[in-house]
């Protein structure tokens, strides 16, 4: 009976403690394991389970949109956007751009530097330099890692005791469902759930110093926010459920160009090239 | 914890003929196998933290802390167990040791619908007890016992598997709950031999087995009142939904009309001899409440403190009891923690009286525990190692009133691993 008391001293104790309401956030349960050093087999391991979960990624977003014959397109679209990643920051990745067959307006990139425009996107732009920044914009999702960051895509551990801990945990078919769970929740968040709102503007943001930087017009992705705003119809329902608000999308972009002094030039050359890639 | 029913125990104290039955199951301590590669080497000190695999069984609220998407996690532990009675036969010893080499815990953990969702699997009790014992010259003069033989086998597992979810409520507060498919399985076996100094025999043979079903729902609760503390209540209990136990035991004795002594002895005259008698029931087990309360300090990321009160409630057979637990968990490095803990489990049995007989043993029991961990970025591993004491009193000899000293220890050594991906 003696230790009923105390337990029930403890619990009181306990109840005591639940009355008093003082907020606090559980972030002081990470431990210093939880940031590990890494070495240069991980990180060059990290790259490519994102190249891997990109392709897979890329397939699925193939399995739902066509892929465009018109290669005399999608090569130049594929020129304007390795111009681009060039200067970005993400030496070690090969970028790849593809046109979809598809009224819908809205691009899609893919963890590993996989980039698709929509045939509707491209419709609605005037200009190389819309073209660029909405390529730019993509390119920054990559960049900053949005997709591997929010599906921890990382890869596999090389080293003696992960190796040993794989064995004893005998995960191997566990692995490879919950790899397949991960496509379906990027897939998910392309087509459905949208990245966090943060991501998107970071994209816009990120995205247009790349387009800056490479000799684009900085005005020219929210030109073409505009237009995208003003659309109405079915062809924008999926880029309206998984972005933002145009509105605050041109704000913050509005406060980028006003911050940064970011100015328009003429690119005269560059629309010409574009209206005669479509014939316009 | 199982416990043989009254009803089973009259049976099985009969057939036993020498050895008190209560020796062969060890229903009278709760906390025999500490679950879960951190909670191990912490002494068990787990409620309040819970924020790994090993969460779903300790707290279920806890897993919604896990801080990475997927996880997994498994125990493998091989456990030597020793218990001596202090002068049993003829002013000697009797030892009993048991040993077990198993995967005592899995569970892996996945985010879902805005929560957690988690599976596990854990054995919280495992003897498997192989062992032949043999005492000569034990005493002369009399009808006294002179040679005494005894052959025990002695498996007895308790298993816990089912689903868990748990859901954060806000930043400092989480639910869960698992629902546990409860399993036990025992199977006993003893063969005892006894010649007496008047070169009279007795021969006994009993078999008894034992199963049972239920499901036990494990409901948990993670709060954060303050930066730095967490504190953990679980409440679960064991619901028994179908049992059988059956057993059977056949005795000879060269002793003329031995049954008129022993109800199960027989002196069979000629070549005829009896049918084994039978027992069987199917009365299921009262078990007890059990609320888990822990506190845990989070000093910084690398030192971490921790501590747990167990209540067990009273039921038919079963004293209440309220078990400690003590933890530290301090990373030396990003790849090197190392942990220790201290636990109690003590005796739910009634105190021995010199006035009854055939009263289980009652020994409260100390634990230290050990452990380290090497860290990848994805993966741990853990070895660790329990060493457990204790001593108390036992009344071996069925039907016989005096008390015997006990004195048990126990090791285990364990291996863990965990990962994320």
């Amino acid at each position: 009976m003696t230790r009923s008391k105390y337990f029930f001293l403890g619990l009181c104790c306990s109840l005591i403690a639940l009355v008093i309401n003082v907020d606090a956030s559980q972030s002081f349960r990470h431990r210093v394991s939880a940031n590990p050093i890494l070495s240069q087999s991980d990180i060059e391991s990290d790259v490519k389970a994102e190249i891997e979960f990109g392709r897979e990624v890329a397939a699925r977003i193939l399995g739902k949109y066509k892929l465009s014959k018109d290669y005399k397109l999608t090569r130049y679209i594929t020129l304007v956007g390795r111009s681009l990643a060039l200067n970005s920051n993400r030496p070690e990745i090969e970028f790849h751009f593809g046109l979809l067959e598809t009224n819908d307006i809205n691009a899609y990139s893919a963890p590993g530097g996989y980039v698709f425009l929509t045939r509707g996107s491209v419709n609605l732009m005037e200009d190389e330099d819309e073209l660029a920044g909405v390529l730019a914009h993509e390119i920054a999702h990559v960049t900053e890692m949005h997709i591997v960051d929010e599906l921890n895509i990382k890869g596999s551990d090389s080293s003696m005791s992960g190796g040993l801990a794989r064995i004893l945990g005998s995960v191997a078919e566990t692995t490879r469902v919950a790899f397949d769970q991960v496509i379906d929740q990027a897939v998910a968040l392309l087509f459905k759930e949208g990245l966090r709102k943060q991501d998107e503007f970071e994209a816009d943001q990120v995205g247009t110093l790349i387009a800056t930087n490479s000799g684009y017009d900085p005005n020219a992705l929210y030109r073409y926010l505009q237009r995208v705003k003003l659309h109405k119809g079915k062809n924008t329902e999926i880029v309206n459920t998984t972005h933002p608000p145009f509105v605050d999308r041109l704000v913050a972009l509005n406060n980028l160009l006003t911050e940064d002094g970011l100015v328009s030039s003429k690119n005269s050359i560059g629309k010409q090239r574009f209206q005669a890639m479509l014939k316009k | 914890m199982k416990k043989i029913s009254k009803h089973n125990k009259k049976i099985f104290i009969a057939i036993s003929v020498f050895i008190s039955s209560s020796l062969f199951a060890d229903e009278w301590h709760y906390n025999n196998i500490i679950i879960g590669e951190r909670a191990t080497g912490m002494g068990g000190a787990y409620t309040a933290i819970s924020d790994d695999p090993s969460g779903l069984f300790h707290n279920p609220a806890g897993i919604v802390y896990g801080g990475k998407r997927n996880l997994s996690a498994s125990v493998n532990a091989f456990s030597l167990t020793s218990t001596t009675y202090k002068g049993v036969l003829g002013g000697r010893d009797w030892e009993r040791e048991s040993s077990s080499l198993l995967p005592n815990f899995f569970g892996v953990t996945q985010p879902f619908a805005g929560g957690v969702i988690g599976f596990s699997y854990a054995v919280t009790d495992s003897i498997s007890e192989d062992q032949d014992s043999i005492f000569n010259g034990i005493g002369s003069g009399g009808t006294g016992i002179r040679d005494f033989v005894i052959n025990v086998n002695n498996i007895d597992n308790t298993y816990k598997l089912g689903p868990s979810f748990a859901y954060e409520v806000n930043d400092e507060l989480s639910v869960g709950m698992t629902l546990y498919f409860h399993v036990r399985d025992q199977e006993l076996i003893t063969n005892q031999w006894k010649r007496f100094n008047n070169d009279e025999a007795q021969w006994a043979n009993s078999y008894y087995q034992s199963s049972e079903n239920g499901f036990e729902p494990v409901l948990g609760f993670m709060w954060s009142p303050f930066e730095k503390v967490s504190l953990g209540l679980a409440v679960r209990q064991v619901v028994i939904s179908s049992s059988e136990t059956s057993s059977q035991s056949i005795c000879l004795s060269t002793i003329p009309n031995a049954n008129e002594t022993n109800v199960q002895c027989q002196d069979p005259v000629g070549d005829i001899i009896k049918d084994p008698a039978h027992g069987i029931t199917n009365q299921e087990r009262d078990m007890p409440l059990q609320v888990n309360v822990g506190m845990a300090y989070f000093s910084s990321n690398t030192l971490l403190v921790s501590g747990d009160l167990a209540y067990f409630g009273k039921t038919d057979t079963a004293e209440s009891v309220v078990n400690i637990a003590l933890g530290a968990e301090y990373y030396i490095n990003e790849s090197w923690a190392f942990r220790g803990g201290f636990y109690t489990n003590f005796s739910n049995s009634a105190e021995i009286v010199s006035t009854a007989t055939d009263q289980p043993d009652h020994v409260d029991i100390y634990g230290l525990t050990f452990s380290a961990s090497h860290f990848t970025r994805d993966s741990s591993i853990t070895l660790g190692l329990s060493y457990s004491f204790g001593s108390g009193d036992a009344q071996v000899i069925a039907g016989d009133a005096t008390i015997q000293d006990v004195d048990v220890s126990a090791l285990t050594f364990f291996v863990s691993s965990s990962l994320s991906y």
